[in-house]
């Protein structure tokens, strides 16, 4: 056999290689050997590269690898995790443009302002606040009782149990019996903003008894419900998601009664965005009474409006009042006779009371009275006495 | 809540209650009435009157659009001019029953706009 190189120490460090017993042996091929090995370092021409298999798991470290020269592509995808980053250190740059979210925003994190009104019950706007147990009854404003079959309950406005940021929650004594009972805001046609979008209701609710209480959301086709709450001893959080594909004009809330117990509903927050839950987020009493007045309204005050005397005794006036969703139904009381017409001397009381045209912005209101005006009489004055009110509520 | 309609009886009479008052009852057929124009004494049939059935004195104008109560406010003017045709001559009681809907649901568009219809 003739004598061969070595293959994998090639150039200064290559040594020459006897295959057979009678090749030649020479002692410089001891010393390139030696040479060889001396530079034995892996590298080209110096041996075989180190395969992965010789190097023990866990042996590199950081400090063996180049500031810098870490490739994104020798990092596997999905790999990394937050304990990796620290604290602070993603900067608005590092998150792409409108990659973020209404998901991951905290509870804590305003998504706009309730599209209910009044969702703190903190607003009553009729008089004396009265509990009612009747189907349908005013709890306070745009809230009312829906008691269904043999359930029986009463509903009131309550300060002992209210949630932080509020005066007053509303409190039901519920009797379960054969119909489904709720506190509910009718949305109706003013449901319109939220279609095609996804919205999240969220409420907090005290209950006597665990999984009595849930709330929901439908558009009168689907509804969506939440988990029932989980304790007893104290406000609670419950909320759930719809999406309003927009098919059905009308929507309604539910602050559902599923069991005989005692409930103490607060700051119910209906939002745009599939959030769970989602903050209350209050408004100024200044704003929430505006907002109620759209609905509702009662004139109290001493004098309303001026007019004239269309007739001897028959006056007419023109009564404005905050601008509703549309013509409001008119509700005078005690008694016809706590409307009075003003004009030269005492007031007069009226006799009889109509109304024409009721608009978005107010009514013409027509009366008699016993007493004389005077036909064509320009200056009467129309107002109220002996606790005497008129309110103008429409509903969507 | 104004004095409202809560339940239609067969014989046109309503099962009411006022919310201001908690009182309820039953107003006969013949006092659920239009308002009137206190001059002419022309009935409005844009206006329902509904006084508390208690007889207190409260009382609530309903408008054809139906006000605090869409659906109960405009099935009361349907129920009426079924009953009773319209006074405005357009419809007789003894007219289709769809055509006192019909009637009412002019009222109403033209009253609230379209959109404001709640019945089927």
């Amino acid at each position: 056999m003739a004598r061969t190189n070595s293959v994998n120490f090639t150039g200064a460090h290559q040594y020459p290689l006897a295959n057979a017993a009678t090749d030649l042996f020479k002692k410089e091929d001891v010393q390139q050997l030696a040479a060889a090995h001396d530079g034995h370092d892996h590298t080209p021409g110096n041996g075989l590269p180190i395969p992965a298999g010789a190097i023990p798991n866990g042996l590199i470290t950081s400090a063996m690898i180049a500031d810098g020269t870490i490739q994104g592509t020798d990092i596997a995808n999905g790999a990394i995790t937050s304990v990796q980053i620290a604290d602070g250190q993603v900067l608005a740059a590092d998150i792409g443009v409108a990659q973020v979210t209404s998901t991951k925003l905290g509870p804590d994190v305003p998504r706009g302002v309730n599209l209910l009104v009044n969702g703190g019950f903190e607003i009553y706007d009729r008089g004396a606040n009265t509990p009612t147990s009747v189907n349908g009854g005013v709890v306070c404003d745009r809230w009312n009782l829906s008691l269904n079959g043999t359930s029986t309950g009463t509903a009131s406005l309550d300060s002992s149990q209210a949630d932080l940021n509020s005066a007053v929650c509303a409190k039901v004594v519920y009797n379960a019996g054969s119909g489904g009972s709720s506190l509910y805001q009718q949305l109706g046609s003013e449901w319109v903003v939220a279609r095609g979008k996804w919205v999240t209701l969220s409420a907090r609710v005290r209950c006597s008894v665990v999984g009595g209480a849930r709330i929901s959301l439908g558009d009168g086709a689907a509804i969506a419900s939440s988990s029932t709450n989980t304790q007893t001893g104290g406000m609670e959080t419950l909320s759930v998601s719809f999406f309003n594909n927009g098919a059905n004009p009308g929507c309604n809330i539910y602050l559902e009664l599923l069991q005989t117990a005692t409930f103490y509903w607060d700051n119910v927050m209906l939002v745009i965005g599939q959030n769970a839950p989602c903050d209350y987020l209050p408004l100024q009493q200044a704003d929430e009474k505006a907002r109620c007045l759209r609905y509702f309204e009662r004139l109290t005050d001493s004098w309303l409006a001026t007019g004239y005397a269309m007739q001897a005794n028959v006056g007419e006036v023109f009564l404005p009042y905050y601008p509703k969703g549309g013509a409001p139904t008119i509700t005078y009381g005690p008694a016809i006779g706590n409307l009075v017409w003003r004009i030269v001397g005492s007031p007069y009381a009226l006799t009889s009371f109509s109304v024409t045209s009721p608009g978005i912005r107010g009514v013409l209101i027509n009366g008699n009275t016993a007493v004389t005006m005077g036909a064509n009489q320009p200056g009467i004055t129309f107002g109220l006495a002996g606790g005497g009110y008129i309110t103008a509520e429409w509903n969507p | 809540m104004p004095v409202r309609p809560v339940t239609f009886n067969a014989d046109g009479s309503i099962q009411a209650y006022c919310d201001e008052t908690q009182h309820s009852g039953t107003i006969a057929t013949a006092d659920i009435k239009h308002a009137v124009n206190p001059v002419t004494g022309d009935p409005d049939h844009n206006l329902i009157v509904l006084e508390c059935p208690d007889g207190c004195g409260v009382g609530s104008v309903w408008p054809v659009a139906g006000g605090a109560d869409a659906a109960m406010g405009q099935q009361m003017f349907v129920n009426k001019a079924q009953n009773e045709g319209c006074p405005c001559g357009q419809v007789a009681a003894s007219d289709p029953n769809s055509l006192g809907e019909a009637h009412v649901k002019l009222q109403v568009n033209r009253m609230d706009g379209a959109g404001r219809w709640a019945l089927g």
